[in-house]
């Protein structure tokens, strides 16, 4: 149960990472929104998803240790870039409102368990 | 001037020897890397896939791992001991492996005379043989790791394996050179425009999942390093056997001596060694019994919980005894790693390849890279066709039409032919006889010969007729398996659910999802190629029909 947890924690904040660094590109960024990438948004979009990425390594990391735990986390980037890669092609919306619904989700539950 | 463009020209020109080299180097390792890559997926669930090619084994009893008592596994080790002792009194190897998780039975294997090795397992209670009634004789998902490395074929096969990664090793390479965009193509995939996106799935499943792909190629040829590179040894050793002494810090393996003796009660060792160990055992072997050089070696039980969060093993705790007089002439203590640090590396990358750390987490994470690494070779291969059918590059003159033919053959068995296959031995597994000699082994010829005859098939069909047909035989194959297994077993998906035998349940619904997968691939390429018989009629009217 825990490690399952952990595992969909970490794959839920990696996903939502993946797509913030991905959105941040003006192409992907334009299969979205007809609206050109402003600088701003770009610099907010990448500092929230390299954010997104740091805190994913907490899940793996207090589950299954340093070692083993950024091994899975490399392995979880990967995942979640194909994952999202293979979402945007097709349903474009669906994938960012998947992002935007995990990263809330993911980062709720981070700090739940922090304190619990 | 001049010396500019020269000087301009010399990294095109080597993007354009990389090109040259992943294409067709790339080319020519995809067959067998598409077959290493997918067998090795397949294969990170080789103990499900065996659960689920044994459905008897559940009957023959379950393991308690909380009461494995040391009667039970000495009263398992006596059994074990006076089946071999009848019928292998004079062998070069005795092995009894206890009851386990993984396997209720208690299995054994020695060597017969002409040296081949011999299996059989007994009931954990009653210690009868197991007959082929009582329990299908399979090779389970091992035969899926087998192929991975060694394509069923001993060393020759892991040389085989070896030269390929390499290749895989030099494609993946040369591919990063002449990937242009990585950074600004790193998240795009077009799909439905043709060979754009074949490019683009090529590119994105491997730049995606490229640290595991280098990481699984390079620690790959490491599992096997003393077979690739055996000079070191060769030159530094007498023997392999010295070498092997000093890296497993145990003493040499002693040769026989031809001098008859009579083997020491083998329970009486396996309780010494656990009383030494101080911890429970799983595992003896004893070598050339009946010698006098004859030596026993138990094995402790590997702990799980003392290496989580670890990728170098603990070692479990071996003791090794003089066979003949029950002499202690090696103990490694349970709970320490007291090898070489070059050892070290290797057992660590050997953990990181095999996938055998983490649980199913990491098992899941193998699986899923894996395929997109399956998908790279497939797209790679495929891709080589679709840019020549519409335009010949003419690379082999007048015989090029018929060198591409070939290539399109090959890619067709080699992709959709070998899914086919995969698939048909889990039905060859339940349709064939349970009391046909050899079952294992049919098992494994007849995969081969499906594979071979969906060769034939791609080599009599038109290419574009024999994917979809190819195709429509696995998802038809992947959907209906589930049903086989209800009318050859009487087992089923909700029988799995109400048992809470979740590794089945796992297996079967991954086996449909990949016939729903089949399913819509076949659709897609159904409406492409009506698209493109219209268009063709559209244009030159009825005659060119088989664009």
């Amino acid at each position: 149960m825990n490690m399952l947890l952990m595992m969909l924690l970490g794959t839920a904040l990696c996903y939502a990472g993946m797509a913030g660094l991905s959105l941040a590109m003006p192409r992907n960024y334009s299969q979205l929104n007809a609206a050109k990438l402003s600088a701003r948004n770009n610099f907010v979009l990448r500092v929230a998803s390299i954010a997104l990425l740091i805190v994913s390594l907490w899940p793996v990391i207090s589950m299954w240790g340093v070692v083993v735990g950024i091994v899975i986390w490399l392995g979880l980037l990967s995942v979640a870039a194909v994952m999202w890669v293979s979402l945007l092609a097709y349903w474009p919306r669906l994938a960012t409102a998947k992002a935007l619904g995990l990263s809330v989700v993911g980062l709720a539950s981070c700090v739940v368990l922090w304190l619990c | 001037m001049k010396q500019a463009t020269a000087v301009n020209n010399e990294p095109g020109r080597f993007r354009q020897a990389m090109a040259w080299l992943h294409t067709w180097g790339g080319l020519v390792a995809s067959w067998a890397l598409f077959a290493i890559f997918l067998t090795g997926t397949i294969g990170v669930f080789d103990d499900d896939i065996t659960h689920w090619m044994n459905p008897e084994r559940a009957m023959v009893g379950e393991f308690d791992p909380q009461t494995n008592t040391q009667q039970q596994r000495l009263d398992a080790v006596t059994k074990g001991e006076a089946y071999l002792r009848d019928i292998a009194p004079q062998s070069h190897l005795w092995r009894i492996r206890l009851p386990s998780e993984v396997d209720p039975a208690i299995g054994l294997t020695w060597e017969n005379e002409n040296e081949q090795f011999q299996q059989a397992r007994l009931h954990p209670v009653s210690g009868e043989l197991l007959t082929q009634k009582q329990e299908r004789e399979t090779q389970g998902g091992h035969h899926f790791v087998h192929m991975h490395f060694e394509f069923h074929a001993g060393t020759a096969g892991i040389w085989l394996v070896g030269f390929f990664t390499m290749i895989m090793l030099v494609a993946l390479v040369s591919g990063i050179i002449i990937h242009k965009r990585i950074f600004k193509d790193f998240f795009t995939f077009r799909p439905g425009k043709g060979q754009r996106s074949w490019l683009d799935a090529h590119n994105a499943s491997s730049v995606l999942s490229l640290p595991f792909q280098l990481m699984i190629a390079y620690t790959g040829l490491i599992v096997f390093v003393t077979v690739y590179m055996p000079v070191g040894v060769i030159a530094n050793y007498d023997h392999p056997r010295t070498f092997f002494a000093e890296v497993f810090n145990q003493p040499e393996h002693r040769p026989e001596t031809g001098i008859q003796a009579e083997v020491y009660p083998v329970t009486e060792l396996f309780e010494k060694a656990e009383a030494l160990m101080e911890k429970p055992a799983s595992f003896i072997s004893v070598e050339h019994p009946g010698d006098s050089s004859a030596v026993a070696k138990v094995f402790g039980l590997f702990e799980k919980e003392k290496n989580t969060g670890r990728l170098l093993f603990l070692s479990s705790g071996q003791v090794i005894l003089d066979a003949v007089t029950g002499e202690l002439l090696h103990i490694e203590a349970p709970d320490l790693f007291d090898k070489s640090n070059a050892f070290a590396a290797q057992r660590i990358m050997r953990t990181l390849h095999f996938a055998n750390f983490g649980g199913y987490t990491v098992r899941w994470i193998y699986f899923i890279l894996g395929m997109a690494g399956t998908i790279m070779m497939a797209t790679g291969a495929i891709l080589f066709m679709v840019k020549r059918r519409q335009r010949s590059l003419n690379e082999f003159g007048a015989q090029t039409p018929k060198v591409y033919r070939a290539i399109e053959v090959l890619n067709i068995s080699a992709i959709s032919g070998l899914m086919v296959a995969c698939i048909a031995f889990f039905w060859v597994n339940r349709l064939l006889p349970l009391e046909v000699a050899d079952r294992a082994g049919w098992e494994i010829k007849l995969f081969f010969f499906i594979w071979l005859g969906s060769l034939l098939h791609a080599a009599l069909r038109p290419a574009s007729r024999a994917w979809i047909e190819q195709l429509i035989g696995f998802a038809v194959l992947s959907l209906l398996l589930p049903i086989v297994n209800w009318l050859t077993t009487g087992q089923h998906l909700f029988h799995y659910f109400a048992r809470g035998d979740w590794s089945n349940v796992g297996f079967e619904l991954t086996i449909l999802l990949f016939g729903v997968l089949g399913v819509f691939t076949v659709k897609i390429l159904k409406r492409k190629q009506q698209k493109t018989i219209t268009e063709a009629n559209r244009v030159y009217k009825p005659e060119s029909e088989s664009a």
